[in-house]
Parts: C-alpha cells; sequence; structure tokens
C-alpha cells in the first residue's frame, strides 16, 4: 500500500485546471471511442465524395476552388452537427456526467470548453476540406494550368466555410445542451431544420421568415458565396435563434438542476 | 474534514431533512440507512451535484463546488457506472489525469494500487465486472492524491477478497490522517471498519456515535405485576414505555428510575435489568419501524432510538 501515496514525479497542482487543459480533454473525449473516430472517418469520407462530385460534375464556372470548397463544406456539415451534438450527449447516454461535473464542479466551464472543442473540430474540418477541395479543383481543371479565375476569391471562400462549420458544429453542441439524449438530438437536428424549410417554402407567408430563421436557406449562403450585408445579417440571426437562444436555455437548466 | 450541518433536501415525499454530522481526519466514517433513506441524496449534495433546500455541507471548511481543484481535496466514487463504456480503463484515468493535472505515472501508479493490471487496463468499461468497475472508481477517486474520501455503498459488487481489500485500503488511508466517509446498507460492511457511525432512517439521522457509543446506549427492562399500572406511572413522569412481544415493559428510564417509580405508584417488579444493544438489533430498529423483532407500529418511535438520540446529547 507504500505506492498509495508514494510522492508522484512532479508536484500535483491545486489551481482550478485551465480552459485550455478542459478543451484539450474534450478533443481527446471525441476521438478516444469508436464511435467518435468513426463519426470522424465518415464525415472525412463524405467530403472526398462531395469534392470528387463537385470536380467531375457541373461546368466550368463551378470547377474553382470556391465553388469546390463550398460543396466540400455542404457535405462535411450533414455530420458535422453529429459530432457537437454527442460531444455534449455522450456525457448522459454513457452516464458519465456524473463523473465529469464531480472533477469540474463549475459546470458553465464543461460547456464552455465543449464549445471550444466543437469550434477547434470546424476548424479542422474546414482544412481538411480545404486538403481536399485543392487537389479536386485541380483535377477539375485538368492538371496545370488551370483556367483563368480558378483559384480567385479562394481566402473569402475558406473564410466564408470556416464560418460556415462553426455555426454548425454550434448549432449541434445548443441541441445536445437542450435534449442531453443523442438519439433525442440527432433526430431533432436533422427533422426540425428540414420540417422548417418545407414549412417556409411551402407556405407563402412564411417565405419572409425563412429568408431570415432557416438555417439552411441563410446559412448555405456562406458555403455559396453568395454573402451580401443582408444575407450576413440573416445569417446572424438564424444564428440567434438556433445556437444562442437553445443553447443559453439548455446551459441555464444543466447550471440549476442537480447532475445524474 | 467533512461538516453537514442541517442539510434538507425534499423531493416531494422523499429527500433528507435537517441532516447533520461531521466526519473528523484519522477515522472512517460508515453512513448506514436501508436504500432510498436518503444517503445517496445527503453524498451528492455533499458534492455539489444537487443544492440543498437548506443547510450546507463543507469540506475542509469550503464547499465542495468552491474547491479550485476538488480532486485534488476529495475523492469521490458515486457510481461505478457513471463512466464511458466504450473508453478503456487505461483512457478513463488518462482523462482525470488531464483534467486534473496529475501526470500519466501516478494513473499507472493508480491502476497498481487498486488492483488492475495491465491486460485490464487496456479493456473497454463496457466488458468490465461489476467489481472492476468499482475498483476503477475507486482509482478515479484516488488518482488526485485527496485527503478525503466519499465513496458510496464502495463494497457493491465486490468479492470477499475484495470487500477485505478495500477495508485494509480505507483503514490505512483513514490511519494516515485521512478522512473517510462511506455509506452502505449493510451494517456488517461497516462496523468492523467504522469508528463513526452515522445511521439515516427515512431521510433524518437517527443515530451518531462511536460503535461502542451506540452499543451502550441502554434501556431498561421491566416487569411488574400491573404492568399497565407502571406503564402509566413511567409516562406520568415523562419516560417512553411500551410492552415488548414477551409482556416485559422497555423504557429508556434508567433502572434506579424505574425502581423509584414503581415504588412511589405501589407497583410491585417482578423484574428489572438494563439491556445493552446489540449493534445490529439497534440498526434494525432504528431503520425499520415495523421490523418484527420490536413489534412497534410503523411511525412510533422506539425507546431504543429515543435513548440513543439522548445518549447523543449527553454524549456532545
Amino acid at each position: 500500500m507504500t505506492t498509495l501515496y508514494a510522492p508522484t514525479a512532479t508536484p500535483m497542482p491545486m489551481a482550478p485546471s485551465p480552459l485550455a487543459r478542459l478543451t484539450r480533454v474534450e478533443l481527446r473525449k471525441a476521438t478516444d471511442t469508436r464511435s467518435g473516430r468513426w463519426l470522424l472517418a465518415l464525415i472525412a469520407v463524405i467530403a472526398v465524395a462531395g469534392a470528387l462530385v463537385a470536380a467531375l460534375t457541373g461546368g466550368a464556372s463551378d470547377h474553382t476552388l470556391a465553388s469546390i470548397l463550398g460543396v466540400t463544406g455542404q457535405v462535411t456539415v450533414i455530420l458535422l452537427p453529429v459530432l457537437g451534438i454527442l460531444l455534449v450527449t455522450s456525457e448522459w447516454s454513457q452516464h458519465s456526467a456524473l463523473t465529469t461535473f464531480t472533477l469540474v464542479p463549475r459546470r458553465s466551464r464543461v460547456i464552455a470548453a465543449k464549445a471550444a472543442a466543437a469550434v477547434l473540430l470546424a476548424v479542422a474540418a474546414t482544412a481538411a476540406c480545404l486538403v481536399i477541395a485543392v487537389p479536386a479543383t485541380a483535377l477539375a481543371t485538368h492538371g496545370p494550368g488551370a483556367p483563368h479565375g480558378t483559384w480567385a476569391g479562394a481566402g473569402a471562400a475558406i473564410g466564408q466555410v470556416l464560418v460556415f462549420e462553426v455555426l454548425n458544429v454550434l448549432l449541434g453542441v445548443a441541441f445536445g445542451l437542450v435534449f442531453r439524449s443523442s438519439a433525442v438530438a440527432i433526430v431533432i437536428y436533422f427533422a426540425l431544420p428540414t420540417g422548417w424549410s418545407i414549412l417556409t417554402a411551402t407556405v407563402s407567408a412564411l417565405t419572409g421568415v425563412g429568408h431570415w430563421l432557416d438555417p439552411g436557406t441563410t446559412w448555405d449562403h456562406l458555403a455559396g458565396g453568395t454573402l451580401t450585408a443582408t444575407t450576413w445579417a440573416q445569417v446572424a440571426a438564424t444564428a440567434g435563434v438556433w445556437i444562442v437562444i437553445p443553447a443559453a436555455a439548455g446551459l441555464w437548466r444543466l447550471i440549476r438542476e442537480p447532475v445524474g | 474534514m467533512i461538516e453537514i450541518a442541517e442539510l434538507t433536501r425534499r423531493f416531494g415525499a422523499a429527500g433528507i431533512r435537517e441532516v447533520s454530522f461531521s466526519c473528523q481526519p484519522g477515522t472512517v466514517t460508515g453512513f448506514l440507512g436501508p436504500n432510498g433513506a436518503g444517503k445517496s441524496t445527503t453524498l451528492r449534495v455533499l458534492c455539489g451535484l444537487d443544492r440543498p433546500d437548506r443547510g450546507a455541507a463543507t469540506i475542509d471548511g469550503q464547499p465542495y463546488a468552491s474547491l479550485p481543484q476538488p480532486g485534488r481535496r476529495v475523492g469521490v466514487m458515486l457510481d461505478p457506472e457513471a463512466m464511458h463504456r466504450g473508453r478503456t480503463g487505461r483512457e478513463t484515468l488518462a482523462l482525470a489525469a488531464a483534467v486534473l493535472g496529475v501526470d500519466r505515472a501516478r494513473a499507472a501508479q493508480v491502476l497498481e494500487v487498486v488492483g488492475l493490471d495491465a491486460a485490464a487496463a487496456r479493456k473497454r468499461v463496457g466488458q468490465y465486472s461489476l467489481g472492476m468497475r468499482q475498483r476503477l472508481a475507486l482509482g478515479m477517486a484516488l488518482l488526485g492524491d485527496p485527503g478525503v474520501l466519499i465513496l458510496d455503498e464502495p463494497a457493491n459488487g465486490l468479492d470477499p477478497q475484495g470487500v477485505h481489500w478495500i477495508r485494509v485500503l480505507l483503514r490505512e488511508f483513514a490511519d494516515r490522517g485521512g478522512t473517510v466517509l462511506l455509506s452502505s446498507h449493510l451494517l456488517h460492511e461497516v462496523e468492523v471498519i467504522a469508528d463513526h457511525l452515522v445511521i439515516i432512517s427515512d431521510g433524518r439521522i437517527v443515530a451518531d456515535g462511536t460503535p461502542d457509543q451506540l452499543r451502550t446506549s441502554r434501556t431498561t427492562v421491566a416487569r411488574a405485576i400491573d404492568l399497565p399500572a407502571l406503564s402509566a406511572a413511567l409516562s406520568a413522569s415523562g419516560h417512553q414505555a411500551r410492552t415488548t412481544a414477551d409482556g416485559a415493559l422497555e423504557t429508556d428510564a434508567e433502572p434506579e428510575a424505574v425502581g423509584r417509580i414503581a415504588a412511589g405508584s405501589g407497583a410491585v417488579l417482578t423484574e428489572l435489568r438494563p439491556r445493552g444493544n446489540d449493534l445490529e438489533q439497534l440498526f434494525l430498529s432504528l431503520t425499520s419501524p415495523a421490523a418484527p423483532e420490536t413489534g412497534t407500529p410503523a411511525g412510533q418511535a422506539t425507546p431504543a432510538a429515543q435513548s440513543t438520540r439522548a445518549g447523543q446529547k449527553e454524549a456532545a
């Protein structure tokens, strides 16, 4: 039993865990299980497939980096929000919330670390999209000596896809916070915005609202490169309704309610 | 040092009411009570996972949630199921070590302490037996080298060797100045190791003291020719008295007091003797008012319970 109290190589800290450390832990949690790795692999496969389809179909005007990167971004966000959802809900579906919040009783810090990890994963996803889109663009324009304009607007496109990926993964985090159950959050994530899109497309009175509050319409401006001052405002309004409000409500409940 | 003061947390008719006790460094406190009596609720509120309606609970003078790095002060094991089943034992510990800022060597050391070998550490938690999960959860609690341990039913799922092992481990932890609070619904699991017993029933603390104090809490058994008259005289003098199953009176009054009351009332005593408590009898009578041994109707305080409370007040 002497090992129980044997001094460790470095003195152990009494200070609170810095947010950067908690974020690293959350990133590790997202990638250290089979389901996490499968999800990441699946997103990568879909991104490659999307880039190839974009490169091999369509006209010359579609074969720009901005366009192919946009398509790659759009297909990755089919599953990227699920990553955000699982970052939060796995704590409940796997009953580990009790352990997590015992180690870090300030629950908002855990959620802040999860949101930070989600943003970093979105950055990584954007980088991966770029890594996939560049050769796909080269392929589309058949090797060296790409036509004029192929690489135009690449900088802005990268920035917009990054915002697009970040917003979508945070939508997942917000849904996870509200529903806390992986299955419920994922089903509603897929069903609700789709239902909302159908509703705003079919009910003419709602079309105007859809321009402002339907993520399928407003955020696609980011990936589609069709941004104006108005559409930026629409992007922000949608983020408020689909991310800020549910995340705030979920966090408020989490901080007040008993865990476990 | 754990201090719990008048902690109340209600869930409708259930929950805990004005729970107060403290755990001193160097001791093992056994927190006993039947399932559903409020043990887990008390421990969860103590660990900041639930908020009390009233009252306070502190560890080394601070509420758990205010401790800057709680894992370094308090090792907590509330539910061995509270682990991701898809992670290996080693990864589960590594994540906790990363949160605490503890190095990998410590995680390896802890695996050894709780008796999980390399093969077990590589397995996924979902493949663990309950006993292995208990060991891993205990490892998580020990990881930050804390001075206080809070363990909810730590012996659950362990084989007899495991139960012995955890006893030795906790005894050594306390003997080195650590504070241990462990809950159980089984008296025999804790009476061997605990220096201090706290018994909870129906959300209230019904006994609090060392095992010896609880054992020596006495009642008096008396018989008289006119038993109802003696019973009435005892009640008139402010004592609790009840008829036992074998037709004697059991009261919280001292034998001398019973003798004086009998003499004063003219009742003729045929038997008068003090009765010590068997811990198991005491535990049963305190936690299940309707237990057949006592024959007391549910909801009515037994003389044993009364005298235990009184004894505690005197001791305090």
